[in-house]
């Protein structure tokens, strides 16, 4: 069974008295494991992609199924838990809590699953090494270059051990150089612990490090090239 | 509940100066509160000070029907009081007592004539259980002696001085005009305004006399002992005057402190005044600080949802943090309002520097002392955090309710 | 009562009061020429049963003037009254300041008027008999009704020349268990119209507390009365009450509806 099932999704959003549709239909399975970028342009409808997926949004039409379970017959509650133990995000601008270091900023997606037990520090030391921060864990994120910040953010992604990680553009705000070594390591992290990457780009140079790459367009699916 | 304490610490400290200029508005407003409470209770302890060494004695004992009549001075309701002071000598818990003959009269100057409140004394026992002679500026009047002691503010009005003479004009008990010729032996400062401006002391014998009373008093007072009961021992009296067949009715301090209900009820209207203030102070700073915080942290909070924080959690987040800032400003406005009280309870405040200049012949005790009232202290710590806890729940609820995609679209 | 009503009450009243007492002890009846007794004949009892008795009139009907003086002020109050017997009195003011205050005095009761506060008031029971602290007069000095001979004992103190006229000194003292405002009087009668000329009013201490001074006697209709009479207030210095009695008719029919509540509010 997909991970993932897409069957018909349709959203659309209203703009005043307007019906605006962003996705018009978009039939999609991931697997367990997938390396997948989402390409197009903007406006395409890349963004309420993810967050279907990221059960941050619900279709207008149409069934997602995550595991096989349904998520539009999901209370709110148990998509919030969804996402807290199963899905991991990063963002384009990182979003990080200022206040909080790069260890504390990792630590606070365990301890939102309520988990204090002594091997936390563990896990936390080790993704951040994981993902190339040894010994910048007590900076906070003003302190972090744009590329340390996203490492961070990935680090806080993939720390809770999530069966799916979305990526909203996470390149977009890097030079091509670190954009590159952020890719290299989503790819890393994939291959080292099997986590499912989605991300969406309109970077060619981030999509040729993609095993997948889905092409949307006026929120359709244009093109699903495997390779 | 432990990470959300440290980011809501954290976020506090972040905009330092927006917290501690709320957490201060809020512990000035407490310091204020308990300030004004440590002055009011001082003045109320004092009242009550002045009302019992100088007016009511701790338990007093009228003829029956006398508390009734009492505004308009009754004559004709005395007792006898050797006959009462010989039933007290057994009761327990009693230091000592008095006879007093309060009377309406107008004291007559030969140009001027003013209604003032005669009192008739025992010379021999007043200071046991009154306070009066501490104040007296001049002799003691002599029992027997046609000799009295004036307010200092009534002989300030009258231009009379020790050693001048005046006339008390009043009625008998049988209603006959009498005259009695005075001749001032003291003035009285004290700090009981009523006792400066419009009280005549005179020789209970001398005044008994004139109104053809054959001796008799209007009440007999009397001081307990230390850490005696007021009730227990005005109930033992009953007892007691009811066992010698004495128609008397025993009333203690308290019961004339009807009076200072008036005191007690502005006092608690200005302290809710103060309250209501503190009250629109935390609410206009906190949810200040939140809406302000919430929106330079839409995207955070969009975040959060994202990362499954629950809406609970982010009103808890928010909720905490203003409380923080309550806990800041009771803990803040507490030590404030205690170092205040020290000073208030140590030095008080002199009325009299305040009206200099201002000479509004009021020459009581210039200086007010504040007493130490820990429960309100208390209730005002709660205040600040109670107050401040509720007041985040509306705009905490608003924020945390924002919609995680449309937050993180933002910026 | 208010304190300004009660001031107003008071100073109103002892006008009233003045005027009162001066229509009791100043008019009398002259029983013709020749009528004098010899003063040596007489007890002091006679004294006071003649002086009694022709302080009674049927009726009156007059206007007055009040002067006031205390100290370097001094105030004028018109007046118009109607009396009949010692039981009722009826006493409107005439003056700007005062115009429609009335007093009305029925037996035992006592009622005023104020017109500006519409507020009619019945001094009875505990005031009446406290009336004002020390004040002058008490309401119950007003409803005093009984002749002096049953309220006090008489003695004869001696025969005086007093203002040119001959006059006997009598010393009153309170009958004992009768309520009295004086204790103790001192009265100067005229041996011949057996008019009171002078009253002195003590206190129980012995102070002397007023004086009462008949300055003019005039005739009317075959009557003598004390047209001005002068109240001295002993414990103020230069305080002093002067009734003039301008017109007066005695003996004339007054409807009984001028001693009406009805009027008094009008």
């Amino acid at each position: 069974m997909a991970l993932l099932e897409l069957e018909g999704v349709r959203k659309d959003y209203r703009q005043g008295r307007l019906t605006v549709p962003a996705l018009r239909g978009i039939d999609l399975e991931v697997e367990s494991g997938e390396f997948m970028a989402i390409a197009g342009p903007s406006g395409s409808g890349k963004t309420t992609l993810l967050n279907l997926v990221g059960c941050l949004d619900t279709p207008t039409e149409g069934v997602i199924r995550l595991d096989g379970i349904e998520l539009a017959k999901l209370p709110k509650a148990q998509l919030a838990d969804i996402r807290r133990r199963r899905i991991g995000f990063v963002f384009q601008s990182y979003n990080l809590i200022p206040v909080l270091t790069a260890y504390e900023n990792v630590e606070f997606s365990l301890a939102l699953l309520g988990e204090n037990s002594s091997n936390v520090k563990d896990r936390v030391m080790r993704i951040l090494a994981d993902v190339g921060l040894s010994g910048l864990e007590n900076r906070r994120p003003g302190d972090l270059s744009g590329g340390q910040q996203q490492r961070v953010a990935i680090a806080r992604a993939l720390v809770k051990g999530p069966d799916l990680v979305l990526a909203d553009e996470p390149t977009a705000n890097l030079d091509s150089e670190t954009g590159k070594a952020i890719i290299e390591l989503m790819l890393e992290m994939n291959q080292k612990k099997g986590t499912t990457f989605i991300f969406s780009t309109h970077d060619p140079m981030v999509m040729n490090y993609a095993r997948r790459l889905v092409t949307v367009r006026d929120g359709r699916v244009a093109e699903d090239k495997r390779r | 509940m432990g990470y959300l304490l440290k980011l809501a610490a954290r976020n506090l400290w972040r905009q330092k100066r927006r917290t501690a200029l709320t957490f201060l508005a809020i512990a000035v407003g407490l310091a204020a509160l308990i300030e004004v409470d440590c002055i009011m209770a001082g003045v109320d302890r004092d009242a009550i000070d002045n009302l019992i060494n100088l007016e009511t004695g701790d338990v007093r004992i009228h003829a029956q029907g006398y508390s009734a009549e009492r505004e308009s001075l009754p004559i004709d309701r005395t007792l006898d009081p050797d006959a009462v002071l010989t039933v007290l000598k057994d009761v327990e818990k009693i230091r000592a007592a008095t006879p007093r003959l309060m009377f309406g009269a107008r004291l007559n100057t030969g140009w001027e004539e003013i209604p003032v409140m005669g009192v008739g004394i025992d010379p021999e026992r007043d200071g046991q259980v009154f306070t009066l002679a501490e104040y007296v500026d001049g002799r003691w009047p002599a029992r027997g002696a046609a000799e009295a002691l004036l307010g200092y503010d009534l002989a300030r009005v009258l231009e009379l001085a020790p050693g001048d003479t005046f006339t008390l004009v009043t009625r008998t008990r049988d209603g006959a005009f009498q005259a009695i010729d005075l001749t001032v032996a003291g003035l009285i400062r004290s700090p009981h305004p009523q006792v400066n401006s419009g009280q005549v002391y005179l020789p209970l014998d001398v005044a008994s006399q004139a109104l053809a009373l054959g001796g008799a008093a209007t009440e007999v007072v009397l001081k307990t002992q230390d850490g005696a009961r007021v009730e227990d021992v005005s109930r033992n009296v009953r007892a007691a005057l009811e066992d010698a067949g004495i128609s008397g009715e025993v009333l203690t301090w308290r019961d004339a402190a009807s009076d200072f209900l008036a005191i007690s009820q502005s006092k608690q209207g200005f302290s809710a005044l103060l309250i209501f203030m503190i009250l629109v102070i935390a609410v206009v700073g906190v949810v200040n600080t939140i809406l302000l915080g919430a929106m330079e942290r839409v995207r955070e909070i969009g975040m959060m949802k994202a990362m499954g924080m629950t809406t609970r959690e982010i009103v808890l987040l928010f909720m905490l943090e203003a409380t923080g800032i309550g806990v800041l400003g009771s803990v803040t406005g507490c030590l404030i309002g205690i170092a205040g009280n020290a000073y208030l309870v140590s030095h008080g405040i002199d009325i009299l520097e305040s009206y200099k200049g201002l000479d509004i012949g009021y020459p009581i005790a210039g200086v007010i002392r504040g007493a130490w009232n820990w429960p309100m202290i208390a209730e005002a710590f709660l205040l600040g955090i109670v107050v401040s806890w509720v007041a985040s729940y509306i705009p905490a609820r608003r924020v945390a309710a924002q919609d995680p995609i449309a937050s993180l679209r933002q910026g | 009562m208010m304190v300004g009503t009660g001031i107003r009450t008071k100073i109103g009243l002892r006008m009233a009061m003045a005027l009162l007492v001066a229509l009791a002890i100043g008019s009398t009846e002259l029983s013709g020429a020749g009528a004098a007794v010899e003063a040596a004949d007489l007890t002091a009892e006679e004294i006071v049963a003649r002086m009694d008795a022709n302080a009674y009139m049927a009726s009156a009907h007059l206007v007055a003037k009040l002067v006031i003086r205390a100290g370097s002020r001094e105030i004028t109050k018109q007046m118009e009254g109607w009396v009949v017997g010692n039981q009722k009195a009826m006493v409107t003011f005439l003056n700007p300041g005062d115009r429609g205050t009335k007093y009305l005095k029925l037996g035992d009761e006592l009622w005023m008027f104020f017109p500006d506060a519409e507020d009619l008031v019945k001094i009875s029971g505990h005031m009446l008999k406290q009336g004002m602290m020390g004040s002058d007069f008490s309401y119950q000095d007003a409803l005093e009704s009984e002749k002096m001979g049953e309220l006090y004992e008489f003695k004869l103190a001696g025969v005086e020349t007093y203002d040119g006229a001959r006059c006997y000194v009598l010393e009153a003292t309170a009958l004992p268990g009768k309520q009295v405002s004086y204790p103790k009087r001192k009265i100067w009668v005229d041996c011949e119209k057996f008019v009171a000329r002078r009253e002195e009013l003590y206190a129980a201490s012995g102070k002397l507390l007023k004086v009462s001074r008949v300055e003019e006697v005039k005739e009317k209709g075959g009557r003598t009365y004390a047209s001005r009479v002068v109240m001295e207030d002993k414990l103020k210095r230069g305080s002093s009450t002067t009734l003039i009695i301008e017109q007066v008719e005695f003996d004339v029919k007054i409807p009984d509806d001028v001693f009406s509540l009805r009027n008094l509010m009008r």
